[in-house]
């Protein structure tokens, strides 16, 4: 089967057959056909958009970084393309299409038989994430299976932190029953759990500082316009360091500023067409359990005490929320920093820069908005992250060539996803995978088994230490 | 009559996109003929001020400021909490902006 899967997709490619998975899975949801029919072409479109732009971007940026790497000591040959390029790379691969279809299935499974209490097809968009790690084992071990594997395992890991995370959440971002679920922006999550009761030790729980004053005078870095300005010149003048007296050196230093500014301006434009096609199929979704749950509560069942779910959204809810995008925002010239500063680190952080607030929203609502204490946690668990980053660039670029057929001058640059793949922890699970060794695998199996079953047990005793730990930091407001 | 809505979200792109569609499709049963723009929390109020728009409809919280249009808090699209309400806010505003 999976043989003549690999066949159709072949000779079609992503722009084709992806449209066609989704106009057939819209459809089964009983979305309209016409409706279905256009989010499909939607899809193909932002597939299109996505290959043409980067592929007129990334010969320019490429010449920048080479000579960048060989005539200064900045070895970052790995360019964040952001996690709208991750999630176009992911939606054109194989494994991503299968799991299309198992994602939506699994979640809908464990939410059902009470495995979780996080409705998680609502956020259907993110479930790139999966995707991306997916691919890049089937990439390496040929074994669509195994990838399968590690797709379901993630997003296992992903709906455990979001049950865990959920009140927590909900509660600090005021919207009533309601939790984040994408894998990448829960991760640190993990850490924020494991340090706060030793930061709490330094007092930094008793750090007051207040977004609001922050707020008007560092707008500007929040601008993909500007920040992308800044970044493109910036690389332009590492790249020309040695010839900073001619001219030329400095029309490419200015065209590189303006091509960066502009490909973060319209990324975005972009990845939001792609999103359309998937708006219907999350709609049908999330309407369809709503009604559900509500003809369950009319019928008035007063034996069974009514089931506390959270509905699972998009992280774009929590955003603009000021602790959260000022932290964010003070993040932004801190990781490019570190990127140049980190012994190994090959990555040079750009597009999902501007992403950083979706990525901390778990550690706000834990800390209960302390920003030092968020922008510590953050500091060390995104270091990690461009190390994880790093050790996967080579792997991603390939996927990204050859899946999403992105033309990469080779060896010139790798690309990566500062967001997507900057995650520390399971990333060292899709390595246990990636080496196919059985008692690895196991492992990182047992280790979510003996996690869920202590979470399950102990649900509320949990839920209430998340509010009383995050209750100990001194508010802003 | 041609409505012209800034919907916006964190990254002006996924959730905004979504809810702008639910908008468009739901306010042309009532003959509006409805263009959208997505964008972020950190643009609205320049966008706003500039004039070519009719309101706002926001998933992300926006920043204190002026805003001299109607803003309507659409979240309510995404968690389906209070989605009837927004949906009467909404046709109430709609109808009192005059061209």
């Amino acid at each position: 089967m999976l043989e003549t899967v690999k066949a159709v997709f072949d000779t079609f490619g992503a722009n084709v057959f992806v449209p066609v998975m989704i106009f057939f899975i819209a459809l089964i949801l009983k979305v309209k056909p016409q409706k279905a029919f256009l989010s499909a072409l939607y899809a193909g479109v932002g597939l299109t958009g996505f290959t043409l732009l980067l592929n007129s971007y990334t010969p320019m940026v490429s010449k920048v970084i080479k000579k960048m790497v060989t005539n200064t000591g900045v070895h970052l040959p790995a360019f964040d393309i952001g996690w709208q390029g991750a999630s176009l790379v992911a939606y054109s691969t194989q494994a991503g299409m299968i799991f299309l279809v198992v994602g939506l299935v699994l979640q809908t499974v464990l939410f059902l038989i009470k495995w979780t209490d996080v409705f998680q097809p609502s956020d259907l968009w993110n479930n790139y994430s999966y995707m991306v790690w997916g691919s890049m084992c089937f990439y390496v071990t040929k074994n669509m299976w195994l990838s399968l594997g590690l797709m379901v395992l993630l997003n296992m890991y992903s709906l455990l932190l979001a049950d865990s995370i959920a009140q927590r959440w909900s509660k600090y971002y005021n919207y009533p029953r309601t939790t984040i679920i994408a894998l990448h922006n829960l991760e640190p999550v993990i850490f924020g759990i494991i340090m706060d009761p030793i930061w709490n030790l330094l007092k930094i729980n008793k750090i007051k500082l207040s977004p609001k004053t922050l707020q008007k005078k560092l707008g500007f870095l929040g601008e993909p316009i500007s920040l992308g300005l800044f970044l493109g010149l910036f690389l332009g003048i590492l790249g020309n360091t040695q010839r900073l007296g001619q001219l030329s050196a400095w029309g490419e230093i200015a065209k590189i500023g303006i091509a960066t500014s502009a490909i973060m301006s319209i990324f975005p434009k972009v990845a939001g067409i792609f999103a359309q096609a998937f708006a219907p199929l999350s709609q049908a979704a999330s309407k369809s359990i709503r009604k559900s749950t509500k003809a369950k509560d009319a019928s008035g069942d007063q034996e069974e005490k009514p089931r506390l779910w959270f509905l699972g959204v998009n992280d774009a809810v929590g955003f603009g929320e000021p602790a959260t995008l000022i932290t964010g925002m003070l993040l932004i010239p801190i990781m490019v920093l570190l990127a140049i500063l980190l012994p190994g680190n090959k990555v040079l952080p750009v597009i999902d820069l501007l992403a950083i607030p979706y990525w901390i929203e778990g550690l706000i609502a834990l800390s209960n908005g302390n920003m030092v204490k968020t922008m510590i946690n953050s500091v060390i668990w995104f270091s990690l992250g461009l190390y994880m980053c790093t050790a996967t660039a080579s792997l991603f670029t390939h996927i990204a060539t050859q899946g999403a057929g992105v033309a990469i001058p080779t060896a010139a640059l790798l690309v990566t996803s500062f967001n997507i793949l900057g995650k520390p922890f399971f990333g060292l699970i899709f390595f246990a995978f990636l080496t196919q060794n059985v008692f690895l695998i196991l492992l990182t199996v047992v280790l979510y088994f003996v996690l869920w079953a202590l979470f399950q047990k102990n649900k509320e005793k949990f839920r209430t230490y998340l509010d009383n730990a995050a209750a100990k930091n001194a508010t802003s407001a | 009559m041609h409505l012209n809505l800034l919907a916006v979200c964190g990254s002006g792109t996924v959730t905004s996109s979504m809810i702008a569609g639910e908008i468009k499709e739901e306010l042309e049963k009532d003959g509006y003929d409805v263009s959208a723009t997505e964008t972020r929390p950190t643009e609205v109020q320049q966008l706003a001020q500039g004039g070519n728009f009719d309101l706002i409809v926001y998933t992300s919280p926006l920043p204190e400021g002026d805003y001299p249009i109607p803003v309507l808090n659409g979240t309510g699209l995404l968690t389906g909490m209070g989605e009837d309400e927004f949906w009467d806010e909404l046709k109430a505003t709609v109808a009192k902006i005059k061209k």
